[in-house]
């Protein structure tokens, strides 16, 4: 079944109590693809992924009726997104009792585990490197290098300066880089 | 070229991550859209005439309180000389009478003996 989505016509409808739902079904459909991709880049588990997921809308829909359109909806829904995983990681680095400056071990220990994940050894090797840089960076390059988000666009999901974007981004390259390297 | 780049240039951007099932999202979509709670709006307050009208009273009280206190300090003392009016004297010392715990005739006696005098 095809759609023509219409960002304009879907946020009159989110304001509009009697059509709000058939709406956000729309919103649904059309953003929770790449939302998961988004969510399940950093947090590995799909199992995890989908939960944060669900948290994320469910976050939107409670407060669908105070929602203006003041933001584009991708930009708002990415920002939900965003706390939701953050949450979700400094709740599992609590749980497994890693230090505040400490690598995410769980991650590395979840990304040789994961039967969701079929890419070959470059792919698998690049993973690695990911999930050992700090948890900023992580977001940061994978919002501009998979999802190939413009620094504007993440500058205005995160609230981070676009400069302040590009030096993030610079030092994961570098890092990654230098692990590669390291583990050849 | 170094190994660095190669990596690049292998990935090309592929994560490398599968999602379970060709129709995780469709279902995911139901799935959500099945337990989706009532929406909650704020309540909607009428716009009554006194709520249109209000930030202009307000204001206007603003101004005339400002007014007001601009007109106390900068208005000049308008005290009267009380030694500029000629004195009256015959109201002047009817006053003084009715005003001291004096009799009248006690007074009267000491205005004869003045004169006398």
């Amino acid at each position: 079944m095809s759609y023509t989505y219409n960002e304009e016509n879907i946020v009159a409808q989110l304001q509009d109590p009697r059509r709000c739902r058939s709406a956000f079904g729309e919103v649904v459909r059309h953003y929770s693809e790449s939302l998961y991709w988004q969510i399940r880049k950093m947090v590995i588990s799909h199992d995890d992924a989908d939960d944060i997921l669900q948290n994320t809308f469910l976050k939107a829909w409670q407060s669908i009726g105070y929602f203006r359109g003041d933001a584009r909806i991708s930009t708002w829904l990415y920002r939900i997104a965003v706390n939701e995983t953050l949450t979700f990681l400094a709740k599992q680095r609590q749980q497994n009792n890693v230090p505040i400056d400490g690598e995410d071990s769980f991650l590395i220990e979840q990304l040789e585990s994961d039967k969701w994940f079929d890419g070959d050894e470059a792919q698998k090797l690049l993973q690695e490197a990911i999930v050992r840089l700090p948890e900023k960076q992580r977001l940061i390059f994978n919002m501009h290098y998979f999802d190939e988000l413009k620094y504007e666009e993440i500058s205005r999901i995160l609230g981070t300066s676009v400069g302040g974007l590009k030096a993030s981004y610079h030092h994961a390259v570098k890092k990654i880089e230098e692990y590669l390297t390291s583990n050849n | 070229m170094g190994k660095k780049h190669e990596i690049w240039q292998q990935v090309d951007r592929r994560h490398g991550f599968t999602e379970p099932g060709n129709d995780y999202f469709e279902k995911f979509s139901a799935r959500l859209m099945d337990n989706l709670p009532e929406p909650e709006f704020p309540e909607q307050k009428p716009i009554t005439l006194w709520s249109r009208i209000q930030p202009w009273v307000y204001m206007a009280a603003m101004f005339a309180g400002i007014a007001l206190v601009v007109r106390i300090f900068t208005t000049p003392s308008t005290e009267t000389d009380l030694y500029s009016e000629e004195p009256c004297y015959e109201e002047y010392y009817e006053e003084l009478i009715w005003s001291s715990n004096v009799s009248d005739c006690a007074v009267y006696e000491y205005i004869a003996d003045v004169y006398e005098h």
